[in-house]
């Protein structure tokens, strides 16, 4: 199953933060399933879950400052039957909490859901110290978790109830920011399955989160020189759509991928550790955060900086297709 | 064959000893293992499997089944060996602890284990865990108990110390933390290697119920529990037992070298004359001496 969508319905003018259609849809679910519960990490403003809190105010618990005993407890709620929705900021979740993550939820399989928010760059001004660009790399290593990472509000009401569904633990990385509505709500979510954004023939540009909006807006522009782009949306991490990135890379033969995350153990080394049990090796540039730590700015600032905006994609898809050929 | 009705004191001291036996032949048999730490929670955890906890061998998953969180993970063997003589699983299952393929990993493992009501073995998330698992039973209107086992070492661990704050900010009246204060851990006595004292004081000082007992006075202990019982309310309930590492074995009492490791077939004989004396009618070994 493959989820093609046209270019022309992309980018009418609406913005919305995804964080908004995630909490509106685990509402909904929460309507329905008293099993469902939340807890925050004195970010409940910004993560929404006050929202959650006013609607069932006993089944919302605010940990405090106090990351570790979050999950902790949050593990303890999965072990007794009830599907917690843990929120806080995402190198808190990943660095923090991570070993209650790993040891008391992982492995003991409970449907425990995690959610990281202000992922990547989209809390630029607060600086390095508040910008995840580990999380997936760290969390993926995880047997039984899940990682997913919405790109847009339609997407993030689909992940919030696929998370719901999905018998274990989930982890889910949420950028609060603004991003054009790109999915078509008509179009399903599944876990491990990846969505064709654009069909193209010269490039293939993988992406996830709302790094998508830059990918598209990016072929959009190599289009008008000639560069026939296709952009993979890539929000399943794990488990990972390989056969959609292969089928992809094998038609054009160049692979960028774009994130706001680290190359290491992001987008960049899941792709290159599939196409190289594949035995296929492409063109390749791997856009992301470069090992090395951010800084303050604003996020988009920061995107140029560390070379993961549009113009970045761009120079990269002129370099692979002028290069020579394999 | 007709048993008189035996003291409850009597009944659970018997008990413990049946599952120092058990520890010391699993210690024995796997060539390594926790006895030390496993020996000194011997009388808790008889206390809770056979005179405290609402549970039904037959029905692991029962939902209204109290809750045992073993945060001191690494004595899992004195809980399997519960577990075993509770009627869980065959006593004979335990001569695999530790070994590949075991149901008995050398750390809990509730996915494996019948009878576990969580995984555990990192030393500071279980008081957390037991805090989900009370808030879980308030939210579904259930009445169930849940029961953390925590080693004093751990106490040195930031977390315990978030869970103890969220639990009586929460009012987790039906979660009770027991410490097995043996004063010894990997490096050395606890006192010196990171002191946690006073440690009654911090306990109130984060809002519980504290109760000092001789966690080897069994009948001291089912008095603590049945104080416990009785003056329910919104506050968490924290028992210190203090207790003897090594507890009932006389080269292992006190000893940091027996916070795990290897008996010699010397060590091992005179470790199960020592115990078996005193399990009373437990005392039968339950499993050949041999795989």
């Amino acid at each position: 199953m493959t989820h093609t969508q046209t270019i022309g319905s992309f980018f009418d003018g609406t913005l919305e933060d995804p964080r908004f259609a995630f909490m509106e849809e685990l509402i909904r679910i929460a309507e329905d399933d008293d099993r469902v519960v939340a807890l925050d990490a004195d970010t409940s403003r910004r993560n929404l879950t006050r929202r959650f809190r006013d609607r069932f105010p006993d089944r919302f618990w605010d940990m405090g400052v106090a990351e570790q005993n979050l999950m902790g407890t949050t593990a303890g709620l999965a072990a007794a039957g009830r599907i917690p929705f843990a929120f806080a900021f995402a190198v808190f979740v990943s660095m923090r909490a991570v070993e209650p993550i790993r040891t008391s939820i992982c492995y003991p399989r409970l449907p425990a859901k995690m959610i990281g928010a202000f992922a990547g760059l989209s809390n630029g001004k607060d600086g390095a110290t508040h910008q995840s660009i580990e999380d997936i790399s760290i969390m993926r290593s995880f047997p039984n978790l899940v990682v997913l990472s919405p790109s847009d509000s339609v997407l993030s009401a689909k992940i919030a109830r696929a998370a719901y569904e999905h018998p274990g633990p989930v982890y889910i990385r949420m950028e609060h920011e603004e991003t054009p509505v790109i999915h078509d709500p008509a179009e399903p979510f599944t876990i491990g399955r990846g969505y064709l954004v654009r069909e193209g023939r010269d490039v293939t540009l993988a992406t996830y989160g709302i790094a998508l909006a830059r990918a598209v807006g990016a072929a959009t522009a190599l289009a008008a020189t000639g560069i026939d782009v296709e952009v993979l949306d890539m929000p399943s991490l794990k488990p990972f759509d390989a056969d959609l990135l292969l089928a992809s890379v094998r038609k054009t033969g160049a692979l960028i991928t774009l994130e706001d995350h680290s190359v290491i153990g992001g987008l960049a080394s899941i792709s290159s550790e599939a196409l190289v049990k594949a035995g296929y090796v492409p063109r390749f540039r791997a856009l992301g955060i470069q090992d090395e730590f951010t800084e303050s700015g604003n996020s988009d600032e920061l995107r140029v900086k560390f070379g993961v905006d549009v113009s970045a994609v761009v120079r990269a898809a002129h370099e692979l297709t002028t290069s020579p050929r394999q | 064959m007709i048993t008189p009705k035996a003291d409850p004191a009597e009944e659970l001291t018997a008990r413990a000893y049946q599952l120092r036996c058990e520890v010391i032949e699993m210690t024995n048999r796997a060539g390594s293992g926790h006895a030390g730490g496993a020996l000194s929670a011997a009388e808790i955890v008889a206390l809770l499997y056979w005179h405290v906890m609402r549970i039904d061998p037959a029905r692991p998953g029962w939902e209204e089944r109290d809750r045992l969180v073993l945060s001191k993970g690494h004595c899992a063997l004195v809980v399997y060996a519960a577990l075993a003589h509770r009627g869980y699983f065959d006593p004979a299952v335990l001569a695999t602890f530790r070994k590949l393929g075991s149901i008995l990993q050398g750390h809990p493992d509730f996915r494996k284990t019948p009878g576990l009501d969580m995984s555990s073995g990192s030393l500071g998330q279980g008081l957390s865990v037991g805090l989900g698992m009370a808030l879980a039973a308030r939210q579904a209107q259930r009445d169930y108990q849940v029961y953390v086992l925590m080693s004093d070492g751990e106490l040195q661990e930031g977390m315990s110390w978030e869970a103890a704050m969220a639990a009586s900010h929460y009012r987790a009246g039906n979660l009770t933390a027991i410490v097995d204060r043996n004063n010894l851990q990997v490096d050395g006595l606890v006192d010196q290697v990171m002191g946690i004292e006073p440690l009654a004081d911090k306990w109130r000082a984060f809002g519980w119920h504290v109760l000092e007992v001789d966690g080897h006075d069994a009948a001291a202990l089912l008095s603590a529990a049945e104080q416990r019982r009785a003056h329910a309310d919104e506050r968490p309930w924290v028992l210190v037992c203090r207790t003897t590492k090594g507890k009932g074995v006389s080269f292992m009492e006190n000893s940091m070298e027996w916070h795990s490791g290897k008996l010699s077939p010397e060590q091992y004989a005179q470790a199960m004359a020592e115990l078996r004396p005193r399990a009373g009618r437990f005392g039968a070994p339950a499993v050949p001496q041999t795989d």
